[in-house]
């Protein structure tokens, strides 16, 4: 994913003033690399190195600031850095909410958020490929048609929120399934890591345990 | 060489922020024996003026949706098109948390409003859906602390949960610092805190909030004897 170059200028009276920066360089291209796009502002597209995070310095062309002197100069150099993480490698669960539906308001629903961490427990905020997947899935007595997240797609700020239901149903009850050994993977071009394995899903219409519990898994890290 | 205009620069420095999120699909679901069609529509507020920039999610009826989110965000004129949503029949949400519009997913937002429901067929796209936001409800900020300390309490939870429909709740974790912060509707609803080890707090009554309004809560949990 690219993401925009922004050339922060800090005014003397403390405010910030944000344009797209052009024409800068990347320090270490292998993690991130630096195009232009159509309006020839910079993008840089990141790319995890190794299970270590890093920072990686970016530099622009000597920019003229016109209204008063900057740093004692009128032309300064942009410069700055990029946080690179590490791969992703665990997910820690920074929210657990359970709650009813609007569209089946006596069916319990439960949203667990898990934030992607490399290996330092350093957040990933970019959006990245992910997907889910289950050793075995038991039948469903609520006889809902379930629709799940096994095909690899986006994760805006490197945070999936899980919501798990059996569905408005007409059951009721404790109907339900188990979704065993549930595990959330990176999708890395053909080759896939795992990054965490939360374990079973046992979801009933009037209960849902994640893990072994029903209650929350707050501050809880896992890995593969 | 690139000039710049802003007054009383003092130094430059360089970052990279992620682009905003408008009109990005959500992910697509996987599916097994589900067919596909699309939801094409516009958002609007209660006076009937497009909004821009929601989220709009289906929720379907005759099926059930797990793993992560679906949903779509409406473009400048309110406009939405909403893919991959399984066939069959569904509810259209609504939200922007925001700009202060409580999240219609969840019951014990909702009320009795009314949500439209439509009937998608694989392979087509149910068009000129028109969904309304909740009304505007009130920004519930608060932060929770033990009473001698003032410290985070840790495991604490926190329950609202409707006045008609009691069971009807939602349970939830406060950050890590012990703030939270909610977008509530303008109907009553009851609060309550509770954290193993301590006290359990209510809300004295029923909290009702004003449309636009802002309130900070300080909640102090006592330990138990």
């Amino acid at each position: 994913m690219k993401l925009p170059v922004t050339m922060r200028c800090q005014c003397a009276d403390g405010s910030f003033d944000d344009e797209p920066a052009f024409g800068i360089v990347s320090g270490d291209t292998s993690m991130v690399s630096i195009t232009a796009n159509a309006n020839g502002d910079s993008m840089a597209t990141i790319t995890p190195a190794d299970s270590q995070s890093h920072l990686v310095a970016i530099t622009g062309p000597p920019t003229l600031v016109t209204d008063c002197p900057a740093c004692s100069a009128d032309d300064v150099t942009p410069q700055g850095s990029v946080p690179v993480p590490g791969n992703p490698a665990q997910l820690l669960v920074i929210g657990d909410t359970t709650t009813f539906p609007t569209n089946c308001p006596n069916t319990k629903i439960r949203i667990v958020a898990y934030q992607i961490q490399d290996a330092s427990s350093v957040d990933f905020k970019i959006n990245i490929p992910t997907k889910e997947q289950f050793g075995s899935k038991s039948s469903n007595t609520c006889n809902t048609t379930i629709t799940t997240s096994e095909i690899c797609s986006d994760t805006p700020s490197g945070i999936i929120h899980d919501t798990l239901s059996v569905g408005c149903n007409s059951v009721g009850g404790s109907c339900g399934y188990t979704y065993a050994n549930q595990q959330w993977v990176f999708c890395k071009g053909p080759a896939s890591s795992i990054l965490a394995t939360i374990g079973d899903l046992v979801v009933h219409n009037n209960s849902i345990s994640v893990a072994g519990t029903t209650s929350s898994l707050k501050g809880r890290v896992f890995r593969p | 060489m690139k000039l710049m205009s802003a007054p009383a620069l003092a130094c430059l420095v360089l970052a990279i922020t992620p682009p905003p999120r408008l009109c990005s699909a959500s992910p697509k679901a996987t599916t097994r024996n589900v067919r596909y069609g699309s939801i094409e529509g516009v958002v609007v507020d209660g006076s009937g003026a497009p909004i821009r920039g929601a989220k709009v999610f289906d929720e379907p009826l005759d099926s059930v949706r797990i793993g992560k989110d679906h949903f779509t965000r409406t473009d400048e004129n309110g406009h939405f098109l909403l893919k991959d949503v399984p066939a069959g029949k569904t509810m259209v949400i609504a939200t922007k948390l925001e700009d202060g519009y409580p999240d219609a997913r969840y019951a014990v937002y909702s009320g009795d409003a009314v949500l439209p429901t439509v009937y998608v067929r694989s392979g087509e796209t149910a068009r000129n859906v028109l969904v309304k936001l909740l009304a505007k409800g009130g920004k519930l900020r608060g932060r929770i602390v033990e009473a001698n300390s003032g410290v985070p309490v840790p495991r604490s939870r926190i329950t609202l949960s409707r006045l008609d429909h009691p069971n009807w709740s939602l349970e939830t974790d406060p950050a890590d610092d012990g703030t939270f912060d909610f977008v509530l509707p303008t109907r009553p609803l009851r609060i309550q805190v509770t954290a193993p080890g301590f006290k359990a707090w209510t809300y004295p009554g029923p909290i009702q909030m004003v449309s636009g309004e802002q309130r900070d809560l300080l909640i102090s949990l006592e330990r138990l004897k």
